[in-house]
């Protein structure tokens, strides 16, 4: 089995099997952009926008799900109603971690450019949104109210024809 | 990399990956949470074609958006102007895709011939603009309509077809003004019961619709009059009409550039005792009028029109006083007013500086409207307010920097990684 060393922001290096870590594009274009093929096997790639925990997370990840169909996006795909239910279970327990970790996970999947990983995990956010009131929102993702109540009252006014009465 | 990230930290990018999976009531509450969300939102066509349909001419002219209207439980009709018409290549083919049951429609602006859409009673009205339409019959009446807004601008036969609605801002213009279109006229302004914004333009202030002893019955009580009219004698049905909202106005704007300032004078005397009124625009000729104790905002929009007004006599407790004025000596005497915390000029000269009150929370200068001079050079207490929304903007710019330089940071250590 072919392996590949990648180096965390922090310096570790991770021996990961070479399917796994061309489940990321950018890692995939690295390659052969750096010209690197399978009979070199000292070369480490550096991936300084992703930590030693986050990278364990996403090895993790793409080990899991290596040999998963690649999905292919169409016109009517994107037309699609998108839904958030259907995450599976060995995913929703992958993702029991605290906010600032899931966050890093997103950032990495899209540095890394991981597309189920991405799709995942803003799945996660976006039912963590879902339902929620405004300010349920911000208290959710500690986010302030920066909306004089002019403003906000002019938000509101603006949607009120588009909510369903 | 930092531990904890904030939600707002995230390239743009991934705000909107986020974002793309949010149902569309989640996207409503998400444009209320902060500015931020709200921009990211309204700037992402893709993000609010989830929330609703925007049918503009061009997009009307392309036929393949029928096709995917379905898909929408929200249509927004929308002209480039507010006033004018769309005007549809094909306007039989627009009307019969609107054949669709459940979607709401907002129309800004209706040709005649939706009148004769027979599915009008599927679709929800908010808001209409009737225009008139030539060699045309309308068929009606229609079914009863609650409106937030309507314009009309249009002969008296559109009146018959509004005859069930209500609404509650109301703009009529001067085309109502001609004998034969009083009368249906009349009858649904005394139909109507939550009228609280009523905006008339051109429209003779001697006209019969304000004979007391036609409205002075009416259920409704105005909030907000604004009339933009040509009146140069007092006109006593007026005041009377006026009398039944004494006490629910709230605002009241006129514009009358009569040669003769007596109407206006009159119509000023009166309101001058409306304890309510608390904003008042005016645009006349050299008013003379009593003290209004009770104004708190005050808009004067003609240059020169009141050489000979003593403000400290009429506007003794003005909070806020928006005006044209190219006369620095009145500038002076303004700054004075007691209870005057807000002062904006138009048509300003430049004025050396002045000693302003210490109460003062904020004053503008603009040479003409939009565009601002300075000329209060001195460092003092009263322009906080305009330094704190200074430094808001640099900091938003700051950070809209910042975020950008990351990105660049990015890009370079891939870009540097690729080297190796």
């Amino acid at each position: 089995m072919q392996t590949i060393k990648l180096q965390s922001s922090d310096n570790e290096i991770f021996e990961c099997d070479l399917a796994v870590a061309k489940c990321s594009a950018t890692i995939r274009t690295m390659l052969e952009d750096l010209g690197i093929d399978e009979n070199s096997e000292d070369e480490v790639v550096p991936l300084p926008n992703v930590n030693s925990a986050i990278l364990r997370k996403v090895i993790q990840f793409c080990t899991y799900h290596k040999d998963d169909p690649v999905p292919s996006s169409t016109d009517d795909d994107e037309n699609k109603e998108k839904r958030t239910d259907d995450i599976t279970s060995w995913d929703a327990d992958f993702l029991k971690v605290d906010q600032g970790t899931l966050f890093e996970l997103i950032l990495a999947a899209n540095y890394l450019d991981i597309r189920s990983l991405l799709d995942v995990t803003c799945k996660t956010v976006a039912n963590m949104i879902k339902g929620k009131t405004p300010d349920e929102i911000r208290k959710t993702f500690n986010i302030k109210n920066d909306f004089t109540p002019a403003e906000e009252e002019q938000v509101r006014k603006e949607n009120t024809w588009c909510e369903e009465k | 990399m930092e531990t904890q990230r904030n939600f707002l930290h995230f390239p743009l990018e991934v705000i909107l990956e986020v974002f793309s999976w949010c149902s569309k009531s989640d996207l409503l509450s998400l444009t209320l949470v902060c500015k931020d969300f709200n921009e990211v939102i309204s700037n992402c066509s893709k993000l609010m074609e989830r929330v609703s349909l925007t049918l503009t001419p061009a997009k009307v002219k392309n036929n393949e958006i029928w096709g995917g209207i379905r898909k929408y439980s929200h249509v927004l009709v929308q002209s480039s102007h507010p006033q004018k018409a769309l005007i549809f290549r094909d306007n039989k083919n627009y009307l019969t895709n609107l054949e669709i049951k459940d979607i709401k429609v907002r129309l800004e602006c209706l040709r005649k011939t939706f009148f004769k859409f027979p599915y009008l009673k599927h679709l929800k009205l908010d808001s209409i603009c009737v225009r008139p339409v030539d060699n045309g019959y309308f068929e009606g009446p229609l079914p009863a309509l609650d409106l937030d807004t309507l314009y009309l601008k249009c002969d008296k036969k559109i009146l018959f077809f509004l005859m069930n609605t209500q609404t509650k801002k109301l703009t009529v213009n001067s085309s109502l003004a001609m004998p034969d279109e009083r009368l249906p006229y009349k009858l649904f302004l005394k139909s109507q019961k939550f009228l609280k914004e009523f905006i008339t333009c051109g429209l003779y202030v001697d006209h019969p619709i304000f004979d007391s002893g036609q409205l002075n019955q009416v259920e409704f009580r105005l909030e907000k009059l604004v009339m933009k009219n040509l009146c140069e004698k007092p006109v006593p049905n007026f005041t009377n009409f006026l009398e039944n909202h004494r006490e629910s106005l709230k605002e009241v704007n006129i514009t009358n550039l009569a040669e003769k300032g007596d109407f206006c004078d009159d119509v000023l005397n009166h309101l001058s005792t409306f304890k309510n009124l608390k904003r008042l625009v005016l645009t006349s000729v050299d008013p003379t009028f009593k003290p209004m104790p009770y104004v708190e905002e005050l808009l004067f929009l003609r240059v020169r029109a009141y050489t000979n007004l003593k403000w400290s006599d009429k506007f003794l407790n003005v909070e806020r006083l928006i005006l044209s004025c190219d006369d620095n000596e009145k500038i002076k005497e303004l700054i004075n007013l007691k209870k005057l915390q807000c002062l904006v000029v138009y048509h300003a000269t430049p004025l050396p500086s002045i000693k302003i009150p210490i109460t003062f929370r904020r004053i503008r200068a603009f040479q003409k409207p939009n565009n601002e001079i300075r000329y209060f050079e001195e460092e003092n207490e009263r322009l906080r307010g305009l330094l704190t929304e200074t430094c808001n903007l640099t900091n938003f710019v700051y950070d809209r920097i910042r975020a950008l330089q990351r990105s660049i940071q990015q890009i370079n250590l891939h870009r540097l990684n690729l080297q190796h």
